[in-house]
C-alpha cells in the first residue's frame, strides 16, 4: 500500500468514527421501567413520559411488564450485573433491603434537597425505605392499614352520629357488636351480609395483623422487642377475629382470593372493610363516595396504625440512573401524577405537600393523621418465609382447627429459626 | 478404500442432521438441567450467597423435617389419587361413548376437546368465580334451582372441599386429551375382530371386556403415564384459584417449589423440590409401566 493510499484509510477511518460518535451521541437515550403489569394500568405512566420528554427531548422510554410478585426473580438476572431496566418498582421495602445486601442499588440521598428533601416526606413511609440511614428506594404506593365503612348501612343499623358519621368503636369489644347489629341472615341462618371483610390474603395477612397489635397496645413488638406473637392483645385480636367467623358476622373470601374483601364492599356483602386506606376511593367509585367512610381501627386514634409502601429503586448498573432520578421527582412525584393516583385510585406517594394540598376533603384529612402516626414493618431477611407462616397459621385458626393460643404457639414455633433481626 | 470411505461419510450424515437437535437440547435442556441439579445439591440463596456452596444431600434432608414440604407432599399425594383414577375412568368412558356411529358425536368430540386448548390460567379465574361461595353458580344452582341449600359450600375456602374442587378443574382440562390417547387406541382395534366376536354370538358387554380392553393395553399405559404427570406437577390451577390455601390445605410440591426459589430465594432448596418432585413421577410412571407390561405377558 502506497503512503499516499496509507495516510487516506487513516483518514476515512477518523470520519468514520467521528459520524459514529456523533450519532451515539444524538441516538435518544432509552429509559427502561420495570414494574408489575397493573401498575402501568393504575399509574399515568405514558403521560409522565410525555411530560418528561417536553423538558428531555432526547429521552426514550420502554415500559417492562411482569407478572405479579415476578419482579423480584428478576434480581436474580440483575445480581449477575446484566441491566435490568434503569427504574424498578418492587413490592415492600423488605424486598430493597434484599436488593441492598447484594449492593444492588444507587442511594437517593444526593437528590432529597430543596423541595425534595427527607423531611417534606411522610416520615413513616421514607423511614421503610431507609436502610443504614440511606434511602434507597421511594414510595411509589403507599398505603396505611384501617377500617372502611358503608355509612348506608351503619345508618339503617342506628351507628351513625347525627351529621351521619360512623361512630368510631371506643375498642374490639364495641366493634364487635356493631358488626352484630350490620351482620344480616336469612332465615336458614346463612349471612347476607356479612358486618365485616378482612384481607387475610398472603398479601396482607401480615399487615392486618400488625396494625390491630399497633392500634391496641402502640407496638408491634414484645417486651424483647421482637415481633409480637405473645402479647394479651394478640390473643384479643385472633379471637375477635376467630369469633367473627364462627358466628358469620367476618367474611373468609379473602383466604383464597386477594380481592374478595373489596369485591365483598362493592357488592354490598359487607359493612366494613380491613385493609388499606385505598380501597375507600376504589370501591366509592362502585357504591358512590358519599356512602364510605375511614374508620380508625379502636385504638388507631392514639396508638396509630401500621402502613406499608411499594418501592420504586434505582439499579447500580442502570444505563440513565440521573435521568432515572430525575423522571422519579419531576414526575413521578409532581402534583399532578400524586394527585390522579390518590382520586383514581386512593394511593398515596411520599411527598407531604400533594396530601396537604387536599386536606379539605375529611378523608385524606383521616388519612393524613393515621399516615403521620403511622408505623412500618421492620425490614427483615426471613420476611417472606415469616408471612407465610403467619398466613397458613391464621388461614388454619380461621377455618376452626385451631384455637388462637394455638395459632400464636404455632407462628412462635416456625419463626424461631427465621432471621428476623431489624434491619436499620 | 472408496467403498470404506463412502460407508463412514454414509454414517455421518444422519449425525449432521441431527446436530442442531443435539446441540439445541444440550445447550437450553441438558446444561439447565445439570445445573439445576448442581444447585440442589447446594446452599444457595440467591439473594444472600455470593454463589452455590456445595452441601451434600443437606437440602434433601432438610425437605423432611420441614412441616411445609411434608403438607406438601401429602396434597399432592392425595391429588394424585383423586385425579388419577378419575381422569382414567372418564376419558375412557367418554372415548368409548365418542366411538359409538351416534349422530352428533362430532359436536360432543368438539366440545370435550375445546377445554385443551383453553390456557389453565384463564380457566381457573372462570372457575374462581363459578365456585365463588357468594356469587358462584354452582351454589347458586345447589340452592335456587336443585333447592339444596344445605349441600352449599365456599368450595375454594373449605379445607375439606378445596383440593377436589382442584381436582375437577384438572379433569374439566386434561380428560380431553386422554379421550384423544384412548379414542386412537380404539380406532386402531380391527373391525374384523367384532365381525368374529358377533359371528360367535358374544354380546356388547364381553365385547368390551374380552376385546376393546385388552386391546388398550398400549393406549392405558400411555395415558396413564401422561395422567400420572400431570397429577404429579399440578401447579397452574392453585397458583390461579388458591394460591396453597385456606392455610396449606391446596399446597402442592411444585407451587412450594416455586415459593422456596422466588419468594424465599432459596435457589437450593427449591431445586431439591423440583428434583424430588420429578423423581417421584419417575418412580411411580415406571411402577404403572411395570404393572402394565407383566400383565401383558
Amino acid at each position: 500500500m502506497s503512503k499516499k493510499m496509507r495516510v487516506l484509510s487513516l483518514v476515512g477511518l477518523l470520519m468514520l468514527s467521528l459520524v459514529m460518535s456523533a450519532a451515539a451521541m444524538a441516538a435518544p437515550k432509552t429509559l427502561k421501567v420495570t414494574a408489575e403489569a397493573w401498575y402501568f394500568n393504575k399509574y399515568e405512566m405514558e403521560e409522565a413520559a410525555r411530560r418528561f420528554q417536553e423538558d428531555h427531548p432526547d429521552v426514550d422510554f420502554e415500559w417492562s411488564k411482569a407478572g405479579d410478585f415476578e419482579v423480584a426473580p428478576l434480581m436474580l438476572a440483575w445480581s449477575r450485573d446484566r441491566y435490568i431496566a434503569d427504574l424498578v418498582i418492587v413490592a415492600s421495602p423488605s424486598e430493597a433491603v434484599a436488593f441492598q445486601a447484594r449492593d444492588l442499588l444507587l442511594s437517593f440521598d444526593d437528590v432529597l434537597v430543596g423541595e425534595y428533601a427527607k423531611e417534606n416526606w411522610l416520615k413513616g413511609f421514607l423511614d421503610q425505605c431507609t436502610i443504614g440511614g440511606q434511602v434507597y428506594a421511594l414510595p411509589s404506593d403507599a398505603e396505611v392499614m384501617t377500617l372502611i365503612g358503608r355509612r348506608d348501612f351503619a345508618e339503617e343499623a342506628g351507628l351513625t352520629d347525627d351529621e351521619g358519621n360512623i361512630i368510631m368503636p371506643k375498642d374490639f369489644d364495641e366493634l364487635y357488636s356493631f358488626l352484630e347489629q350490620l351482620t344480616i341472615k336469612d332465615s336458614s341462618g346463612k349471612t347476607t351480609r356479612y358486618g365485616m371483610t378482612v384481607n387475610w390474603s398472603p398479601e396482607y395477612t401480615h399487615y392486618v395483623y400488625f396494625s390491630g397489635l399497633q392500634a391496641m397496645r402502640g407496638s408491634i413488638f414484645d417486651e424483647n422487642g421482637a415481633l409480637d406473637f405473645s402479647s394479651d392483645e394478640a390473643l384479643e385480636l385472633l379471637t375477635f377475629w376467630q369469633k367473627g367467623v364462627e358466628e358469620g358476622l367476618i367474611s373468609t373470601s379473602s383466604l383464597v382470593d386477594h380481592s374478595g374483601p373489596r369485591n365483598d364492599m362493592k357488592s354490598g356483602l359487607a359493612a366494613i372493610l380491613w385493609e388499606d386506606h385505598a380501597r375507600v376511593i376504589e370501591i366509592g367509585q362502585v357504591v358512590g363516595q358519599d356512602k364510605m367512610q375511614i374508620v380508625k381501627i379502636p385504638g388507631a386514634d392514639v396508638n396509630g396504625t401500621v402502613s406499608y409502601t411499594m418501592s420504586l429503586m434505582i439499579p447500580k448498573n442502570a444505563a440513565h440512573p440521573e435521568l432515572a432520578k430525575a423522571f422519579v421527582l419531576e414526575q413521578f412525584n409532581a402534583e399532578w401524577f400524586a394527585h390522579d393516583l390518590m382520586d383514581r385510585w386512593g394511593k398515596l406517594l411520599g411527598l407531604k405537600s400533594n396530601i396537604e394540598s387536599r386536606l379539605d376533603d375529611p378523608i385524606w384529612e383521616t388519612v393524613f393523621e393515621l399516615a403521620d402516626n403511622s408505623v412500618g414493618l421492620p425490614k427483615t431477611v426471613d420476611h417472606a418465609k415469616m408471612v407465610d407462616i403467619m398466613t397458613a397459621e391464621i388461614h388454619n385458626m380461621l377455618k376452626m382447627q385451631q384455637t388462637p393460643s394455638q395459632t400464636l404457639a404455632n407462628i412462635r414455633q416456625q419463626i424461631q429459626p427465621l432471621n428476623l433481626e431489624p434491619i436499620e | 478404500m472408496a467403498k470404506h470411505v463412502r460407508r463412514r461419510s454414509n454414517y455421518r450424515v444422519p449425525w449432521l442432521f441431527a446436530l442442531p437437535a443435539v446441540l439445541y437440547m444440550g445447550a437450553f435442556l441438558l446444561y439447565p438441567l445439570l445445573s439445576a441439579l448442581r444447585i440442589s445439591f447446594s446452599e444457595y440463596n440467591f439473594v444472600y450467597s455470593e454463589k452455590p456452596i456445595f452441601n451434600g444431600l443437606a437440602n434433601y434432608v432438610q425437605l423432611f423435617n420441614d412441616p411445609h414440604f411434608i403438607v406438601s407432599f401429602k396434597n399432592t399425594v392425595y391429588y394424585t389419587l383423586v385425579f388419577f383414577p378419575l381422569f382414567m375412568l372418564l376419558s375412557l368412558f367418554l372415548a368409548l361413548l365418542l366411538n359409538t356411529k351416534i349422530k352428533g358425536t362430532n359436536i360432543f368430540q368438539a366440545a370435550i376437546l375445546l377445554p385443551i386448548v383453553v390456557p389453565l390460567s384463564l380457566a381457573g379465574i372462570m372457575f374462581t368465580w363459578i365456585f365463588s361461595q357468594d356469587f358462584g353458580i354452582v351454589n347458586h344452582i345447589l340452592a335456587n334451582v336443585l333447592h339444596l341449600p344445605h349441600l352449599q359450600r365456599f368450595w375454594l375456602g373449605d379445607v375439606e372441599t378445596a383440593m377436589n374442587s382442584l381436582v375437577v378443574v384438572g379433569l374439566w382440562k386434561y380428560v380431553g386429551f386422554g379421550i384423544i390417547l384412548f379414542l386412537s387406541g380404539l380406532k386402531a382395534i380391527s373391525e374384523d375382530i367384532y365381525e368374529a366376536a358377533k359371528v360367535d354370538g358374544v354380546n356388547a358387554w364381553q365385547n368390551l371386556i374380552y376385546i376393546t380392553l385388552p386391546n388398550l393395553k398400549s393406549s392405558f399405559s400411555l395415558v396413564g403415564i401422561w395422567g400420572i404427570i400431570q397429577a404429579i406437577k399440578v401447579y397452574d390451577q392453585v397458583v390461579v384459584m388458591t394460591n396453597g390455601g385456606p392455610g396449606t390445605a391446596t399446597s402442592v410440591l411444585y407451587l412450594y417449589a416455586w415459593k422456596n426459589a422466588f419468594t424465599f430465594f432459596n435457589m437450593g432448596l427449591g431445586e431439591a423440590i423440583a428434583f424430588f418432585t420429578a423423581a417421584l413421577a419417575i418412580v411411580v410412571s415406571v411402577f404403572f409401566n411395570l404393572v402394565f407390561k407383566s400383565e401383558k405377558r
